[in-house]
C-alpha cells in the first residue's frame, strides 16, 4: 500500500536559541535596491560559498583574536547565520553559541564582538549566485568558530 | 498546540486515512516494520526542500509514528548540521545513535569530522565506530582516512600519518598498487610535508598528481614544497598549474565540498598570496 505524509506537528529548523539581541547584534535585514523577490535559499543551493578558503579565513579569525587581549575561557561553538542580499551584501546576522557538547552555553560578550567584527570584515560574498535553475537573490550563510583550549580550533564551513 | 497537534494526529491514525496534497496516508499499527511503508514516506520526504520547514515537519510527523525509525532521526538532523545549527542537529543524531549505532554513529562520526569540524568529537565516534564495524568506511572512505583528516585538522601531523597510511594500504590490498584514491594520496603527502619530511611529501604528492593530474591541491602544495627548497622557479609552475585548474573548475570530487571546505582545501586567493612571495 502506498502513503504519505502527516504535516501536523509545530516545528522549526532553526529552534536553536538566537542570542543576536542579547549580544548587540544586528538584525536588520538590508533589502538591495536591485532585489528582487524576498525569497531565500541556502548557499549550497546555489553554490555560494564564500570564495577565500576556510583555512585561510581561520588563520584570519586567530590574528584577529590575537590582536586583541580577550582570553577564551570557554570550550564550544559560535556560530553566525546571516543573510546575503543580491548585492552580495550580508545582513540579518543571528547568534547561536553552545558547549562542546551542541548544548546551549553562552560566551563572554567581548570575545562574540570580536569574531562578530571578523565576520563583517569579509567583503567578498558572491552576488545572485547560481546553481542551474536556482539564482538567489537572497541567501543564508553560517560561520561557525569553534573554541577550545584557549584558542579557535576550526572554523565551518 | 501541541496538544491540539496530537489530538489532531490521534483522530488520523485512528480513521487510518488523510488526503493531502502529497499524496494519501495510510496507518497500520505494523507500517514501522514494514518496507514498503518506510520506502514510501522517504519518497515523499525527498520530494521536499530539506532546509524548508515542512521537511522538518514532516520528519516529525513520521517519527510521532515511529519514534524508532533512526533513519528518519537522521534525515531530519541532515538540515540543520549543513545550515550549522548543532544543538538541532546533534540532539536528533543523538536519537539515531541510540537506535542504530552500527549503521549511525560511523554517520555522526562523519558529520562531526567534515561538516561541524569537531576533530575531537568525530574521534572518539570513530573509535566507537570501530568497535562496532572493524576497519570500516562510510562516504566513500574508510574511518582511517577520517581519522587522519581530523589529525590534520588538529595540526597533529604525525597521528595524521599514521591513520592515512593505514588507510592507503588497505586499499593496496584491496585493489591493488598503483589504484590508491588521489585523496587519500594528496592527504598523506600534506601529512609528511606539515611533518616536514619533504621526501615523502613528494612522493606521495607526486602519486596524486598521477593519479588525477588537475587536482588543485597536491599542485599548490607540491609548489609550497619545493618553494621551501627555494626552488621558485617550479614552485611558480605549479601554482599557476593549480590557479588554471580550479578556474577551469576542477577539485578534489568530495560530493560534500559544496557546503564545506576539507582541511586544507584552497581557493584562489591562497594561491594568489603564494605567487606574490615568489620574486
Amino acid at each position: 500500500m502506498i502513503l504519505i505524509i502527516l504535516l501536523l506537528l509545530q516545528s522549526n529548523v532553526s529552534a536553536q536559541k538566537n542570542y543576536a539581541f542579547d549580544y548587540d547584534i544586528d538584525t536588520t535585514l538590508i533589502k538591495g535596491n536591485s532585489c528582487g523577490t524576498f525569497k531565500t535559499m541556502e548557499y549550497f543551493s546555489v553554490r555560494g560559498k564564500y570564495p577565500e578558503s576556510t583555512h585561510s579565513l581561520l588563520q584570519k579569525a586567530r590574528k584577529a583574536i590575537a590582536n586583541t587581549n580577550i582570553p577564551i575561557k570557554q570550550n564550544g561553538f559560535i556560530t553566525f547565520r546571516f543573510s546575503i542580499n543580491c548585492e552580495g551584501v550580508p545582513s540579518a546576522y543571528k547568534l547561536f553559541m553552545t558547549n562542546e557538547h551542541y548544548q546551549t552555553q553562552e560566551f563572554d560578550k567581548e570575545l562574540v564582538q570580536v569574531l562578530f567584527g571578523f565576520v563583517k570584515s569579509l567583503k567578498e560574498w558572491k552576488a545572485r549566485p547560481t546553481n542551474g535553475k536556482n539564482t538567489a537573490e537572497y541567501y543564508n550563510y553560517y560561520l561557525s568558530f569553534q573554541l577550545k583550549d584557549g584558542k579557535i580550533i576550526s572554523l565551518a564551513p | 498546540m501541541a496538544k491540539l497537534s496530537a489530538w489532531l494526529l490521534s483522530l488520523i491514525i485512528t480513521i487510518g486515512v488523510h488526503h493531502s496534497a502529497m499524496g494519501q496516508i495510510a496507518f497500520t499499527s505494523d507500517s514501522c516494520l514494514r518496507q514498503e511503508w518506510k520506502d514510501g514516506v522517504t519518497n515523499s520526504l525527498f520530494k521536499l526542500y530539506y532546509p524548508g520547514k515542512e521537511w522538518q515537519l514532516y520528519c516529525d510527523s513520521i517519527l510521532k509514528i515511529c519514534p524508532e525509525y533512526d533513519y528518519i532521526w537522521q534525515m531530519k538532523a541532515m538540515p540543520s548540521i549543513k545550515m550549522g545549527i548543532y544543538e538541532v542537529a546533534f540532539s536528533s543524531l543523538k536519537q539515531a545513535c541510540r537506535i542504530n549505532p552500527v549503521k549511525q554513529i560511523p554517520y555522526q562520526a562523519f558529520l562531526k569530522c567534515t561538516f561541524a569540524k569537531d576533530y575531537q568529537g568525530a574521534l572518539k565516534d570513530f573509535e566507537q565506530a570501530e568497535q562496532l564495524v572493524r576497519e570500516g568506511g562510510i562516504m566513500d572512505h574508510s574511518f582511517s582516512f577520517y581519522r587522519g583528516l581530523c589529525y590534520l585538522g588538529l595540526e597533529r601531523p604525525e597521528l595524521a600519518i599514521e591513520h592515512f597510511e593505514s588507510d592507503i594500504k588497505a586499499q593496496t590490498k584491496r585493489t591493488g598498487a598503483g589504484n590508491e584514491h588521489y585523496n587519500s594520496l594528496f592527504y598523506l603527502g600534506l601529512s609528511y610535508l606539515l611533518a616536514h619530511d619533504l621526501p615523502k611529501a613528494e612522493k606521495y604528492l607526486r602519486a596524486s598528481i598521477k593519479a588525477y593530474s588537475k587536482f588543485p591541491e597536491p599542485n599548490f602544495y607540491m609548489g609550497k614544497l619545493l618553494a621551501e627548497q627555494n626552488r621558485s622557479l617550479e614552485a611558480k609552475e605549479y601554482f599557476t598549474k593549480a590557479k588554471e585548474y580550479i578556474i577551469g573548475g576542477a577539485n578534489m570530487n568530495e560530493d560534500n565540498t559544496m557546503y564545506v571546505d576539507y582541511p586544507f582545501q584552497i581557493g584562489l586567493s591562497d594561491i594568489k598570496v603564494e605567487l606574490s612571495k615568489i620574486p
